[in-house]
């Protein structure tokens, strides 16, 4: 793994190397190759989103999931890290409205 | 109670299921508490009117959307899917303006009333129980009594009134003279101006609280063009008996996907927690729950498309499709009482709590309703003697 990895594709690495039959394969894989292709099964890729959501603290929209969620690590980790994104920065705005009152 | 009239265009299947969509999420909100205080939902039927649903069974020549009986059975499910009261009062008020719209064909009265009824969005509701029959809905005690001066007059000892109280008007059986026979049947459309109502009951019941059904006493002295020309035995073979299966199955299937719905939401936290903790646990049931609940939408959908053809050529054989019709409705009400049992299982204390984002326990008392409304023993009764007839049903 590439060590500018962010935090998103990290975890999705790990998640990738835990729940899916890829095993410590997870971490070399270029992060725009083809999940599919490199044997990751749509039965694993369950597991692998719950993980992540479990891990991330967020929840993937039904809208988004779907067999183009997992066609890479590249994509899965930009769809992670817009709604991590969005979560901190909600919980951004809350603190701001608290601290207003 | 009435909406004012509204310019109203007519909806294409996808905007009556988008617009359903929308009704659902809005009943949904006061689904808890219609249910808790066995009350009207008040906003979901709103709701409907807004959208202009309560029209949605009505052909388009008397100001209706015309949707196909597929759309329909969809719409049901949908308003099932938020709240079950709801989606059975629509159900049911399609059931009349259905048999409305086969009266309106040959009479210019009923048609009159019928496009003043979608325009307004008007609520009706059905009376076609009465004490003394048994639970047969085609026979009555009660019979039409003709005035000189146009009118006709009627009285009925009903044991059951959904949302009576909340209806615009009634469709009421009766026999159609104070001579004739029990099963000699007509329809009477009585607007709630020409009725007096008096409850004569309680309604305390375990589930679909929200439809308010308790008895009543109905009195009406009406235009004698209010009685629908066709006998009502052959509105109920036509339409009614094979047209209110197929609406309720859609309900019921409906609030069974619900529960399911809520299981794979359940299904989801905890193989999360599972995960997190290292170590998953192999579990079947929800994928046993959702068999169970896809045969049931893959048999109401399949019955919706084969009564539609059936219903455009008039001269199909009745007795086939009442057959089919009785175990479509006497099938589904058990079966998605079983499939919900399913959800619980997989929600446990959670579906069994009357409250919170798993709770299974108001669509489990809601579907108890299913095999009452018109007894299932009934229907198999009926269709125990009638398959002696007609050996062919048995293909296919």
């Amino acid at each position: 793994m590439p060590e500018s990895a962010t935090p998103c594709e990290h975890a999705v690495r790990e998640a990738l190397a835990q729940h899916s039959d890829l095993g410590a394969a997870a971490h070399d894989l270029p992060a725009d190759g083809d999940l599919y292709a490199a044997g990751l099964t749509s039965l694993a890729s369950v597991r692998v989103m719950l993980a992540l959501e479990e891990r991330l603290s967020v929840e993937i929209p039904e809208e988004r999931i779907g067999r183009a969620l997992f066609s890479s690590i590249a994509h899965l980790t930009g769809v992670l890290a817009e709604l991590t994104g969005d979560r901190d920065q909600a919980g951004g705005r809350d603190q701001a409205v608290g601290a207003g009152r | 109670m009435t909406a004012a009239s509204v310019e109203r265009t007519v909806l294409t299947e996808r905007q009556a299921l988008d617009a359903a969509v929308q009704v659902a999420k809005a009943a949904a909100e006061h689904a808890a508490a219609t249910d808790r205080d066995a009350v009207f939902p008040a906003v979901g039927v709103a709701a409907l009117r807004e959208h202009g649903l309560l029209s949605a069974a009505v052909p388009k020549e008397y100001g209706g959307h015309g949707l196909d009986p597929r759309t329909l059975t969809r719409i049901g499910a949908r308003l099932a899917g938020g709240c079950a009261a709801t989606a059975m009062i629509w159900a049911m008020h399609q059931l009349q303006v259905a048999c409305l719209a086969r009266g309106a064909a040959s009479s210019p009265e009923i048609a009159t009333a019928l496009a003043d009824i979608a325009e307004r969005q008007l609520l009706i509701a059905s009376i076609t129980s009465e004490v003394g029959v048994g639970g047969d809905m085609r026979r009555s005690v009660a019979a039409v009594q003709p005035a000189d001066d146009g009118t006709v007059r009627l009285t009925k000892k009903a044991t059951t009134v959904s949302y009576g109280e909340h209806a615009d008007g009634f469709l009421v059986t009766a026999r159609s003279g104070p001579d004739a026979a029990p099963t000699d049947q007509v329809a009477v459309l009585v607007m709630a101006e020409h009725a007096e109502l008096e409850r004569t009951g309680d309604w305390n019941p375990l589930g679909m609280r929200g439809t308010c059904s308790p008895p009543f006493t109905m009195s009406a002295t009406v235009p004698a063009g209010m009685v629908v020309p066709e006998p009502f035995g052959e509105t109920a073979t036509r339409c009614m008996v094979p047209l209110s299966h197929l609406l309720w199955s859609g309900v019921w299937t409906g609030v069974a996907a619900d529960a399911v719905r809520r299981a794979v939401a359940y299904s989801k936290i905890r193989m999360r927690a599972q995960l997190k903790a290292g170590r998953t646990q192999d579990d079947p049931r929800l994928g046993r729950a959702y068999a169970d609940l896809r045969v049931l939408q893959d048999t109401v959908a399949r019955f919706a498309d084969d009564y539609a053809v059936w219903d455009a050529a008039q001269d199909a054989d009745t007795t086939a499709m009442t057959v089919r019709a009785n175990a479509l409705k006497t099938g589904v009400s058990v079966d998605a009482v079983r499939v919900v049992e399913q959800a619980l299982e997989i929600c446990g204390m959670a579906g069994y709590s009357e409250s919170g984002p798993y709770s299974v326990a108001r669509h489990l008392r809601d579907l108890y309703s299913a095999r009452l409304m018109i007894a299932n023993g009934r229907l198999e009764l009926a269709n125990s003697e009638l398959l002696l007839l007609t050996g062919d049903l048995i293909q296919e």
